[in-house]
């Protein structure tokens, strides 16, 4: 979704065909705000026939009834364009949460690394919302506030342009007002981050470090930190207020001074016969009043700033490269690196003039320090970022070229963090495979080692994850999420951090549902437990920004230095049995 | 000493108070007017009563703009006093209450009130409190002066603000009704997002994006939807009410050029009471937007109310000073959600100086005794005891004293990295610390940061693996030298390289004089433990040693075949 606009005109194209709601709603305050002058304009026909003397009740009852359907007119063109205005705002909320969906479907996974996930997140729940504002309220609100007033000072142009003219006068004077006041806020902003940064970060430093500072009784101390940064943030918005405070109080009463000069003049021109008493009053109490409806325009302001801010958020998103279409997936599953060079950051390779085969089914095991590259490689094969230089083929197709939705529907990779939707088991391992039956679904769950205790749940495989996610152990997860791989049996398999942090017997069940899934496919292994390295084909040990040897395990325990240390540690490390007198070793 | 930090203080009452007096101040320019209209209709006015007027209306609006520079500002400094009251005061509650509530879920609602929460309740006392009585007396006063003209134009008038009351009460009940479904509908729309974001990569490979994904699509669709019904429930009430102010109006014109027509009112009055009710309608709009506004930000008052009423621990205990450092867990019961019981009357006895392990499913509840022991959470029954002393009678500072807490979860303040391990003992020397940190196989990356030990860490200390940040927790429990030492072994999630490293740590820490509790995620680790406790549907079903519980052929000795054929 590329977009010349920016701003408002931006969100406008993002509203789409909701734009008429937006539209309504402007038409509709606008008539709500032309009626708003008709209780004055009554008000003045009343008082002159009054004066006059001429005033009877059917002409009372007249303008009462129309007071009254121009305030009906009003309150319900008002209404309508409120509700217009929600409707065209929350469709386009759902409309750009859903195009923020849809392009994060195309974008490439690297940048959908975790940092960036906490951001979207942000981005759909906190600044879509913020659009809100601006479409639902400040929209109408804007022409409310804006027409109301102008179309009064229309009106008593007509009536007396001297005077209407000298109705406005108490703009310039707040304008002059506010100007001081942003000039003396501005003074105090980067003092206002600062301190708010240090605000924020003292509360979060306090209620997180509760445990710990309990633990090391450090009550006393950890308080005095957390009040000193309050008082510090209490001071400075002591001084704002002290410096701002009269001049907003000076801005809010002097949008009500032209009485101050109504009166005399009006005065003076009704002594002299030039105007009626009606017109006199007039101004004295409606030329005094119709002002302070634009007073809300200054809060409006910074709303809209606010507002700017969100656009621009969801904007950044939407405009994040995508990776597109290309040729469909290659039957063959060799896979060769040639010449890789890759960096996250210019100047900072992690990755130099790798060269790697693996043949289509062979086993591979990638080992080495962490922070080495083995993670980085596997995500260069499955494409979450672009080699730098170099490059990278599937059976003899660069992936560059193929299909990036059909690269990752044939890559599955399976993670130590097992993700569950709130579906049930069912739908977890179905994912959305309308084709498969209970029996498909059961015969890869018998293969994951956890049709068994599926079989054993109320609900078998009905049972909503969601509702008894909490109640499924780490393993049990897990071995839902092979029987989902197993299921979409893709030829390429990445396994990373796949196994930890089970007791032994659902070790032993998640290791014979790994075994199951790696039947007859190419399999990347990123080995942390190296115990399962012995039955892969071959092990590369990444280190130095390549793959400094590849080989069967006996070859590389004899011919890579790195690998042999690396068993012998550990090796050490689980022969490590604890007792008091320290450890010891057997 | 914390119930009335709501209490206003002496310089926001002031600030109200002038703030009122300027609303009545404005009222006055009404009286000002009828002066000049009694003229009018006098037929006596002359440029020099226009200039008498003039000058008393400069006066009243020199007089307001100084009265209302002052109170504004008053209001604003006395509005960040009472944030800072409350906010210090819900620091110091913090300290007091149990750690059992600084939960995940918690503590982002704590950190929430003591920033956004203050900062939403300071709108109230600095804007919402002051204008509210100022257009609740000014409305009261204008429909009094109208009673004084028109005793049934006053009484109209009156009645179209009191209409207020009802009006309020239809917007809670709607905003009440409404609002619990928007709150779910939001609810849902956040979690699906969040799933949909955490599950991107797998959702993807199964093509279960965009559009596709029926569910988050529905759930957004849902949100927007309840999302707007909401709002039709509520904005007639408030146009509703805006309608009836001038219908009193209307009302006021028909009575008041009748009075006129039959001569019970003068022309000077007639048009006051013409110009009142206009004036008294737009005030009753400001005034419901007011009240709303100030009902919404009262929630924030409830919230923080709400975290200064929570119970308190227990104040210190002189009694509580263990003869051992013997651990007994006596019928306790607990669980994280209500309804998924973790411990079902689990009891056991830790012995004093000697090395106790708790191996279990995972998931069966073996952290849990850990975070029990150092008072992180509390046992809705049973009792846990540290030398026959119960720990729930003493506040966590004194149970933790006795204790270091070693796993993978640190938490760093924002300081130099030496400093970060001081804390465990503020007495320490740099060589203390340089010692304990080669002890636990810390000197090494410690060494290798931009500064060493004087390097800035904390919100940064991300950059720390997994391995280190266990490592440095040895660290603080070698430097603190606590007799009872709560491990969870947890390096099965660590690479190679640290696995080592940290299991050479923890053996530099053990030693005869501590009772060690550790949770086994392998069980060889433990093999020559003095005492292992297995633990299986929220009890504790064997204990004994290794070889005991070998030859007993039970859960462990299930466990152990197990272990054994892993590679």
């Amino acid at each position: 979704m590329k977009s010349d606009k920016k701003g408002f005109a931006l969100l406008l194209e993002w509203a789409g065909k909701d734009r008429r709601y937006l539209y309504a709603s402007i038409v509709l305050a606008l008539l709500s705000s032309l009626s708003t002058i008709v209780p004055y304009f009554a008000f003045y026909k009343i008082i002159d026939a009054v004066v006059l003397g001429t005033c009877d009740l059917a002409f009372a009852l007249k303008w009462a009834a129309i007071v009254l359907i121009a305030t009906a007119v009003r309150v319900c063109c008002n209404l309508a364009a409120t509700l217009a205005s929600h409707r065209g705002a929350y469709n386009t909320l759902f409309r750009v949460r859903c195009m923020v969906t849809e392009h994060m479907a195309k974008m490439p996974l690297g940048a959908l690394n975790e940092r960036s996930t906490g951001e979207i997140k942000y981005v759909m729940n906190e600044s879509i919302e913020k659009l809100e504002l601006f479409l639902a309220h400040n929209l109408p609100e804007l022409v409310l506030y804006l027409s109301g007033p102008i179309v009064m000072f229309l009106y008593l142009l007509t009536v007396n342009a001297a005077l209407a003219l000298l109705s406005i006068v108490p703009i310039f004077l707040v304008a002059a007002v506010m100007a001081l006041m942003f000039q003396r806020f501005g003074k105090f902003m980067p003092e206002v981050n600062a301190s708010s940064g240090n605000l924020s970060s003292s509360i979060h430093e306090y209620v997180n470090g509760m445990r710990l500072i309990k633990a090391y009784h450090m009550g006393a101390q950890s308080f005095k930190k957390y009040s000193s940064a309050i008082e510090a943030q209490h001071r400075m918005w002591g001084a704002i207020s002290k410096a701002t405070g009269p001049l907003y109080a000076a801005y809010v009463v002097l949008l009500e001074c032209g009485i101050l000069f109504l009166v005399p003049l009006g005065g003076y021109f009704f002594v002299r016969g030039s105007i009626s008493a009606g017109v006199l009053l007039l101004f004295a109490f409606v030329g005094t009043q119709y002002l302070t409806d634009i007073r809300p325009l200054q809060e409006l302001g910074s709303n809209l700033s606010y507002v700017l801010n969100g656009v621009n958020q969801v904007k950044e998103i939407l405009e994040t490269p995508v990776f597109g279409d290309g040729r469909p997936f290659p039957k063959r599953h060799d896979i060769e690196l040639r010449n890789v060079s890759f960096s996250y950051t210019e100047g900072e390779p992690v990755l130099e003039h790798v060269d790697l085969h693996i043949a289509h089914g062979e086993r591979v095991a990638f080992v080495g320090v962490s922070g080495a590259g083995k993670s980085t490689l596997v995500q260069l094969i499955s494409r979450f970022y672009d080699v730098s230089e170099g490059s990278i083929a599937i059976g003899g197709v660069d992936v560059k070229d193929i299909d990036y939705e059909q690269l990752l529907q044939n890559i599955s990779v399976v993670f130590q963090s097992s993700f569950l939707t709130r579906g049930s088991v069912f739908e977890n391992i179905a994912m959305g495979n309308q084709a498969v039956t209970l029996e498909e679904v059961r015969t890869a769950a018998r293969e994951a080692q956890i049709d068994g205790f599926i079989m054993s749940l109320p609900d078998g495989y009905e049972t909503k994850v969601g509702s008894y996610g909490t109640r499924f152990s780490g393993g049990q997860k897990q071995r839902i999420c092979i029987a989902r791989a197993i299921l979409k049996n893709a030829p390429i398999l990445i396994l990373d951090e796949a196994t930890s942090a089970a007791d032994p017997e659902n070790q032993v069940e998640i290791d014979r549902a790994i075994e199951n899934l790696c039947q007859g496919k190419t399999v990347i292994i990123v080995a942390h437990r190296l115990g399962i390295v012995q039955g892969c084909d071959r092990i590369a040990v990444v280190e130095k920004r390549g793959i400094s040897r590849i080989g069967s395990f006996d070859d590389m325990r004899e011919s890579s230095p790195y690998f042999a240390g690396a068993w012998r540690d550990y090796n050490a490390a689980r022969s490590i049995r604890y007792s008091l007198k320290g450890g010891k070793e057997e | 000493m914390n119930h009335n930090v709501f209490k206003m203080g002496g310089k926001l009452k002031a600030s109200i108070a002038g703030v009122v007096i300027e609303g009545l101040l404005g009222g006055c320019n009404f009286l000002v007017l009828f002066q000049v209209l009694h003229l009018i209709f006098d037929q006596s006015i002359g440029f020099a009563d226009i200039l008498r007027a003039t000058g008393m209306l400069v006066l009243l609006f020199a007089l307001r703009l100084i009265l209302y520079m002052t109170a504004y500002t008053g209001s604003q400094t006395g509005g960040a006093d009472a944030s800072r009251n409350i906010r210090i005061a819900i620091g110091d509650k913090l300290k007091r209450i149990p750690l059992g509530l600084f939960t995940k879920n918690r503590t982002g609602f704590y950190i929430n009130a003591a920033t956004s929460e203050v900062g939403d309740y300071e709108q109230i006392l600095t804007h919402k409190a002051a204008d509210i009585t100022k257009y609740c007396i000014l409305l009261f006063m204008v429909g009094l002066y109208a009673c004084t003209l028109s005793l049934p134009i006053g009484l109209i008038v009156l009645i179209s603000t009191l209409l207020i009351i009802p009006a309020m009460a239809m917007s809670i009940r709607q905003v009440h009704s409404y609002g619990t479904r928007k709150n779910q509908a939001r609810e849902e729309n956040v979690s699906a997002i969040t799933e949909y974001l955490t599950g991107s990569q797998t959702l993807r490979s199964y093509a279960l994006v965009g559009a596709k994904n029926e569910s988050v699509t529905e759930a957004m669709r849902e949100y927007s939807n309840v999302s707007y019904e909401y709002e039709k429930a509520i904005l007639p009430i408030g146009f509703g009410f805006v309608f009836c102010s001038y219908v009193a109006l209307a009302a006021a014109i028909i009575l008041s050029v009748q009075g006129w027509l039959s001569g019970t009112l003068e022309p000077a009055a007639v048009i006051l009471l013409i110009m009142l009710p206009i004036f008294v309608a737009k005030l009753n709009l400001t005034l419901f937007i007011d009240l709303t506004a100030y009902r919404n930000l009262l929630i924030s008052k409830k919230k923080i109310s709400g975290i200064l009423a929570e119970e308190e621990e227990p104040a210190e205990d002189a009694s509580f000073s263990p003869k051992s450092t013997e651990i007994r867990f006596e019928d306790v019961d607990f669980s994280y959600v209500e309804g998924e019981p973790v411990l079902r009357g689990a009891s056991f006895t830790i012995p004093a100086r000697s090395l106790t392990a708790i191996v279990g499913d995972s998931g069966a509840g073996k952290s849990t005794i850990l975070n029990l022991i150092s008072k992180y959470y509390a046992p809705q029954r049973g009792s846990v005891t540290i030398g026959g002393c119960n720990i729930a009678n003493a506040p966590s500072e004194q149970v933790l004293s006795y204790i270091s807490l070693v796993d993978q979860d640190v938490f760093l303040f924002n300081d130099t990295v030496r400093n970060n391990i001081r804390y465990a003992r503020p007495g320490a020397t740099d060589a203390d610390i340089e010692a304990a940190c080669r002890l636990s196989n810390c000197d090494g990356f410690i060494q290798a940061m931009e500064q060493g030990y004087d390097t800035g860490i904390g919100e940064n200390g991300n950059r720390l693996s997994g391995g280190e940040r266990q490592r440095l927790s040895v660290a603080r429990a070698i430097l603190k030298d606590s007799p009872i030492i709560l491990l969870d072994e947890a390096t099965a999630s660590l690479d190679i390289e640290n696995e080592l490293l940290v299991k050479q740590a923890v053996t530099n820490l053990l030693d005869a004089d501590k009772t060690v509790v550790m949770i086994a995620h392998t069980l060889p680790i433990v093999k020559h433990a003095d005492k292992i406790l297995v633990l299986d549907g929220g009890c504790v079903t064997e204990t004994g040693t290794h070889d005991e519980l070998i030859a007993a052929g039970g859960k462990y000795a299930a466990m152990w075949a197990a272990s054994q054929t892993l590679r």
